[in-house]
């Protein structure tokens, strides 16, 4: 596909956001409340919390490396994200293109799609494992990486189906069912937990919890073929879960609505409640269960409410996705309908789901989504904060109408190989690769910029 | 949706859907307590996701009014 082509089908894609944002069009602090409050309790939750126990994370690790890696993920937002937003209030997309040209975007935005698809398929996998549940379906388990019946995949099958046919007829009904879901999920949370405490032997006055929370739910020990985990690994995990969003500038997109910079500190609600209050719970539910998939583990805690709830969560993470990874793959599909790019990221994500390494190995997959996209991240805080005072020219693209900045283009490349590398031949854990890549990313991006700008 | 929907019939929604709330939660503290048994509390916390959803649905899944620029 020629580049001007590319050019011409992204700007129509993003046609609508152009500019930046009005001042007429700004949003007050409860709009961003309520929307990170709803989008981080989600069905990913049910899997995370889940999966910390299974990996053998201690009482204080969870709760003291919980705190810290959320206090440092609200900090990013609020201190990295929202002030390049307030000032510059363009979207991800138009600001991306600025710097990188829109050659380099098309790529990002197809990695991003398959990055969406994935993220999906794990949600679809997290419905159908309380879908099958009156079907008496083998339900995968820790270890399993590839489908273990055809049951499976046939109620995999079944769910991606609808999920897709519902994100090509209609994503917005499904949004606002989602909102309206939002609530009664964390809700269902924390019920689902504490209707467990009977089952492990917490007094009614709490007395016993931490012995109990010690001995039998956050022991510190893995459990059997799965890696340990330390504190280091859930601060990491914690404050990068979402790295893609903060560090990574994702949010451009959201906070360039926001009237001031300090509204970035609203994600502390979606932080604290789900990615906080939900672990815990859902490490509380799995302690008590004899099962390793979240369909399963939430039935046996609170029954039919919690079945729906796992379905609901994963259904209205999926589809969301879902459409974000059609809107994306558009500019690559030769002049396909909306329909169809969906139903073509619908049967990806659908066909991903089928293998049950995207759960159970849901930590390492959202580290690597963060670390793949986290090196743009850099090249927009370099080109905001430092390009200037280094007298370098910003928005390089857009000023010399590149196509492709090299530099960009250099930076991420090199430090995906880099980053591949340290994970594969040195061993180094996917949690622990993404901040120094985004650092690496400014000063990649700095000095590559140094010698392509004086070199043209 | 929100036009049709008079003030006092916003408040009694309200209040439904907070209640819907309340009978999913309050349950499964009474079994910890042990006033209640497990199977109670999944038939209640089943109600209380109904009693949610409904007034939910009608009071925040409406269309928005004005298109956002988003």
């Amino acid at each position: 596909m020629k580049a001007e082509t590319i050019t011409k089908k992204l700007d129509n894609l993003y046609e609508f956001d152009r500019e930046p944002v009005k001042k007429g069009k700004l949003q007050g602090i409860g709009n961003f409340l309520g929307m990170y409050a709803g989008e981080h309790v989600a069905g990913t939750e049910f899997v995370i919390g889940i999966l910390f126990v299974a990996h053998g994370v201690s009482v204080t690790d969870l709760f003291i490396g919980g705190f810290i890696g959320n206090v440092l993920a609200v900090l990013s937002w609020a201190l990295i994200t929202a002030p390049i937003a307030v000032r510059e209030r363009l979207s991800l997309y138009w600001q991306l293109r600025k710097i990188c040209g829109p050659v380099l975007v098309f790529i990002y935005n197809i990695v991003n799609a398959l990055m969406f698809c994935f993220l999906a398929g794990a949600m679809v996998a997290v419905s159908a494992t309380a879908v099958g549940i009156p079907f008496n379906i083998a339900m995968p388990s820790l270890g399993d990486l590839y489908p273990n019946s055809i049951g499976w995949v046939l109620t995999v099958l079944a769910v991606g189906a609808v999920i897709t046919v519902i994100a090509i007829m209609g994503f917005e009904s499904l949004a606002r069912f989602a909102k309206v879901a939002a609530p009664w999920m964390f809700i269902i949370f924390v019920a689902a937990a504490v209707n467990s405490f009977p089952k492990l032997g917490i007094d009614a006055n709490l007395g016993n919890f931490w012995q109990v929370a010690n001995d039998t739910i956050w022991t510190g020990t893995a459990r059997e073929g799965v890696s340990q985990f330390t504190i280091w690994h859930v601060i990491f995990f914690t404050w990068l879960a979402n790295a893609a969003m903060h560090l990574g500038m994702s949010d451009l997109s959201i906070f360039r609505y926001a009237k001031k910079w300090y509204y970035g500190f609203s994600s502390a609600v979606g932080m604290f409640l789900g990615h906080y209050v939900a672990w815990i719970a859902s490490g509380v539910l799995y302690a008590a269960a004899t099962s390793d998939a979240p369909g399963p583990v939430a039935w046996q805690a609170v029954g039919l409410a919690g079945a729906i709830c796992v379905v609901v969560a994963g259904w209205t993470t999926a589809n969301p996705t879902l459409y974000r990874a059609g809107l994306a793959l558009q500019v690559a599909s030769p002049n396909w309908k909306r329909w169809k790019v969906t139903l073509l990221a619908g049967a990806i994500t659908t066909i991903a789901a089928m293998f049950p390494a995207l759960v159970m190995r849901l930590l390492d997959f959202v580290a690597l989504y963060g670390l793949i996209l986290i090196p743009m991240g850099g090249i927009i805080f370099a080109d905001f904060y430092l390009f200037k005072k280094a007298g370098l020219q910003t928005y390089y693209a857009e000023k010399h109408n590149l196509n492709f900045n090299i530099a960009a283009g250099a930076t991420w490349f090199i430090l995906l190989a880099t980053a591949l590398f340290a994970n594969r031949v040195m061993g180094i854990d996917l949690f622990f690769l993404p901040f120094p890549t985004w650092v690496a990313a400014i000063v990649l991006y700095l000095g590559f910029s140094k010698v392509y700008q004086r070199s043209r | 949706m929100s036009k049709t929907i008079s003030n006092s019939t916003r408040t009694l929604l309200t209040v439904i859907a907070i209640a819907g709330l309340l009978i999913t939660l309050v349950p499964s503290f009474l079994n910890w307590q042990g006033i209640i048994g497990p199977e109670r509390v999944n038939t209640l916390m089943m109600w209380g996701t109904i009693i949610w959803f409904v007034p939910a649905i009608l009071l925040f899944g409406k269309e928005p009014e004005t298109t956002e620029n988003e």
